[in-house]
This record gives structure tokens, sequence and C-alpha cells, in this order.
């Protein structure tokens, strides 16, 4: 549309410039973005706040579940062996018990519950949520793979 | 490229909607997860696979019903069979069950995808991934299949994940099955672990034998 113009023709007020596209393109693209985010934090504060709201009855979500299968068959616990066990503690907020039988699933659950409730306050206050990064520097990776491995050993070390 | 069906919602009828996706996702994956767009709704996958996983949580009670101690692990108690009380209460807080399941499979998925450098070319990062996953969720619609519903969606499940992580994060065909398949293989390692070990004890007692 803005080819079909003369130079030196004065622009029309109702024909956007390439300036005014751009912004807006920029403007729709911060806004899809900020609902996301809100979007996200409110989910993830919605299901931190649903499982507090299980936490009394953990005894009847938690029976229905037998003995690990991977731990049943081989004998050997699995990287998340004990995170049932670590819920249960912590809804009864024996947080120091759970730590030390349970190290590498309860740090999982307070990170998840503590982000949760982060996430929930962060909406309060209008912040925006950090954003993921598209890649990890080596020593990020080697730190998770570190954490999941010694989890794992401290698991099969105790037998969990 | 047109929206996701459920994407478009709106405009289809949900109930329209909700079919042609399952249909897109069973037939055409690659084309239904290139569909997926940073558009920042994460309520709206989070609906759909909700309906399906609480649709099947309730099929595998009858399942369970139904054929009892024969169901798969049914020794071991998972799914060995659950009172009343207990079935009513995962019914009635199952929202809040599936939404911590798909935080946390996203989570995992994306943070693999993270250490294996999947997410380079992806536009959609941690949106991409949650979609992905409660997509995917479709696969879990095997279920109907008594028995061995289970196992079949477990397969359908790694191959949904794999062409999600291939067409929206654009990542390569290695570290999307890679990325699929390392959080399973984590558990099962302790399985290889274990064969390891009682083949080494087996190869003592052979030499011992001698």
């Amino acid at each position: 549309m803005l080819s079909d113009l003369r130079s030196g023709d004065p622009l029309p007020e109702s024909v956007p410039t390439d300036g005014d596209l751009a912004s807006a393109a920029a403007q729709s693209r911060s806004s899809v973005a900020m609902r996301g985010s809100r979007q996200l934090r409110l989910l993830w504060a919605a299901t931190v706040l649903g499982l507090i709201a299980m936490a009394p009855f953990g005894e009847v979500f938690a029976s229905a579940f037998g003995a690990c299968p991977i731990k049943s068959l081989v004998g050997i616990p699995c990287p998340s062996c004990g995170a049932t066990r670590s819920a249960m503690l912590l809804a009864e907020l024996r947080v120091v018990d759970a730590l030390s039988r349970f190290p590498m699933p309860t740090l999982g659950w307070i990170g998840f519950m503590g982000g949760g409730l982060a996430a929930g306050v962060w909406v309060l206050l209008g912040r925006e949520l950090p954003a993921w990064p598209r890649r990890l520097p080596g020593w990020a990776v080697a730190t998770a793979v570190g954490i999941v491995l010694a989890g794992w050993a401290h698991a099969i070390v105790t037998g969990v | 490229m047109p929206l996701l069906p459920w994407d478009d919602r709106q405009r289809l009828g949900a109930g329209t909607a909700f079919v042609e996706t399952i249909r897109l996702l069973a037939k055409q994956p690659s084309d239904a997860f290139a569909r997926l767009r940073p558009d920042g709704d994460y309520v709206g996958p989070f609906v759909f696979g909700l309906i399906i996983s609480w649709a099947m949580f309730l099929v595998n009670q009858v399942w369970t019903l139904i054929f009892g101690s024969i169901m798969p692990f049914a020794d071991m108690g998972v799914s060995a069979g659950m009172t009343l009380v207990q079935i009513v209460m995962y019914a009635i807080f199952w929202p809040v069950i599936y939404a911590f399941i798909l935080f946390l499979s996203a989570g995992i998925y994306h943070l693999v995808l993270l250490v294996l450098s999947g997410l380079q070319r992806s536009q959609l990062g941690f949106e991409g991934t949650y979609k992905i996953v409660a997509y995917a969720q479709v696969s879990t619609l095997a279920n109907v299949i008594p028995l061995i519903g289970w196992i079949i969606g477990l397969v359908l499940q790694i191959v949904l994940l794999v062409v999600g992580f291939q067409s929206a994060h654009r990542t390569d065909q290695g570290r999307a099955i890679a990325a699929a398949l390392i959080p399973a293989a984590l558990c099962c390692l302790c399985m290889f672990v274990a064969v390891f070990f009682f083949g080494a004890a087996i190869m003592a007692a052979m030499a011992g034998a001698q």
C-alpha cells in the first residue's frame, strides 16, 4: 500500500507507516507474552493451592499407590522414589525429616510449591516471571545432572 | 498455516474443535504441532488434556472393576483397585492432580531439551513444551482398550512427543527422541543396573562352579 504512493505525496493519516506497523507488532508480541506469563503464574499458583487443599486427605490419595513398580521389580529405587512419602511428611510440616530422608524429592516439592506461591504473589505485585533461557551453560548442565545422580545415589544407598 | 482447531474453538464450537483436534493429532501429528503459536494461552491446552485424562481415569476404574487382578501391575498395588472413597476423591481433585502432572512433565521435558540444546531454534519456549505435553495427552485415549491400552498409549505418547518437539521446537530428530526418552529411561535405568548385577552374579556363580 505504501509503495502505491508517489514520493513527495503526504501520507494520509489513516495509513500506518512501517515504523507504526513494527511498533504495533512489538506491542502485540509483548501483550501476548504478558498474557502468557500471567496465565502461567495463575495456573501454577492455583495448582499449588489445590495441592495444599489436598494435604488433609493425603493418606487417602497416597494409599491408592502401592510400592514403586520399578523398585518392586528390580529391588533398586528409581530416581524419584520417595516422592509420595516426602509429600506426606511435608503435609505434616515435618520438613527436616523429609529433607534428611528423601532430599531430592523434597527439594523438588519445596521448589514447586514455593515457586507456585511466589508466582501467585508476583501476579498480585504485577511483576513478570523470568524467561527460560534457550541454552544452558555447561556448569548448569553439569549441576542438573549432578543433582539427579546424587539424589539417586542417596536413594540407592539408603534403600529409601 | 491455519490454527489448531482447539485454538480456534470460539469460531468452530468447543465440541467440534475438540474432536477435530483429536483427529488431526491422530492422523497428522506433525501438521498439528506445527500449528502451535506463541499466543500465551496456557488454559486452553490444559482444559483439552484435562478432559481426556479425566475421562480416561474413569475408564481405567471401570476396567479395574471388570478385570481386577489381571490388570497390569495389579499385584504391586498401582492399579489394584481403589476404594469408592478414593475414586471419588481422585475424581474431585483430578484437575489439581492433572495440572501438577502437566507442570511437572513439561518442566522435566523442557529441562532435558535445554540440556540437549534442543531449543535454540524454538520460537515457542516453555509454552511450546507445555502445549506439546498437554496435546500428547490424546495418546491416553488408547486406554479405552482394556489390558493393553496403557502400553499402546505409552508408545503413542512417546511418538507424539518426538513429533511435537521436532515440529514445534524445530529440533532435530535425535534430540527429540532423546528428550522424549530420557525421563522414562531415568526410571528404567535402575532396571538395567539390576540386570547388570544379576548377570554379574550369575557369571560369578558359574565361574565358582567350574
